[in-house]
């Protein structure tokens, strides 16, 4: 097969458009515009302080690689004592001042609003899809909703999670920016056998 | 070779980097001896048949050190812990 992505500048994200096979879409990918995110860090013995003071805001953050689901934000553990922290139509300012607020003295906060990609890949055929370069076991025994993974993919080192709530399963990647083209262009080639359709991008 | 990272779980070897023996002590400055220690401590390494205690990077994942013990033999991983809480 030729390659299908000849005709497209490898400087840009894949396009929104259907790829691969016609009469199906197995996987689909969808990008977030504009959220806002940071990365929440506890100072050293400082741990248990930082997840005490998320308990008082309702927020059950967890030391572990797993989704934290707060409040209007999103954690998820991606080190010890280390959180990928995300909120959907908020301005990244008032992400960081709420987090800054939140961990006082027990935690330093990092906007990465700028520097990642947010990618949600869903359908019924995500996973068969993402397996060619994930090197983790997806099955819903071994990664249920709310796992979460920081990896290799495609030699791109990214963070990853299984959202909940979802019928199908869904999974949210945060991808460094500057390797957005090569990243979704490995994805566009490893869902073409499923049908993949890049949507257009969402705002917050 | 997959390595167990206490905090990811078992990922392959081709996340980490390898630093090498974890063995080895900074020697103290202001002893006497201390240009041979020095010299030890930079330079002479052993090369155990065995199980081996080493320094690894988990750079694609929690970027975290780990001391990962490692028969040279058969590379089978004995077991990984994170550098600092394993004392070294």
């Amino acid at each position: 097969m030729a390659d299908l992505l000849a005709h497209l500048s490898p400087a840009e994200p894949v396009p929104a458009g259907h790829y691969g096979r016609p009469d199906e879409t197995g996987v689909t990918v969808r990008r977030h515009d504009g959220m806002a995110l940071a990365t929440l860090i506890a100072r050293r013995g400082a741990g248990d302080q930082l997840l005490a003071a998320a308990a008082a805001e309702g927020w059950a953050l967890t030391d572990a690689p797993r989704l934290s689901p707060g409040p209007g934000l999103d954690g998820v553990g991606i080190a010890p004592g280390r959180w990928l922290v995300s909120a959907e139509r908020t301005a990244p300012e008032d992400l960081i001042a709420r987090l800054a607020a939140l961990a006082g003295p027990a935690g330093t906060v990092c906007d990465q609003s700028a520097g990642l990609m947010i990618l949600d890949i869903g359908g019924a055929q995500a996973a068969e899809a993402l397996a060619k370069g994930v090197g983790i076991d997806l099955h819903p025994r071994a990664f249920p909703p709310g796992a979460a993974a920081s990896t290799s993919v495609a030699q791109v080192a990214l963070t990853f999670w299984r959202m909940q709530g979802e019928d199908a399963p869904c999974y949210r990647f945060a991808v460094p920016r500057s390797f957005a083209p090569a990243f979704t262009r490995w994805l566009a080639v490893s869902a073409a056998a499923f049908g993949v359709r890049f949507c257009d991008s969402i705002r917050g | 070779m997959l390595i167990p990272c206490p905090y990811c779980g078992v990922r392959d070897a081709r996340e980490f980097t390898y630093l090498g023996d974890a063995t080895v002590r900074r020697p103290d400055p202001a002893a006497p001896d201390a240009a041979e220690a020095f010299h030890a401590y930079v330079n002479l390494r052993d090369n155990p048949a065995g199980p081996h205690s080493e320094h690894w990077y988990h750079g694609a994942g929690c970027r975290r050190w780990l001391v990962v013990t490692r028969d040279t033999r058969t590379h089978a991983v004995l077991g990984a812990a994170f550098a600092g809480e394993a004392g070294a």
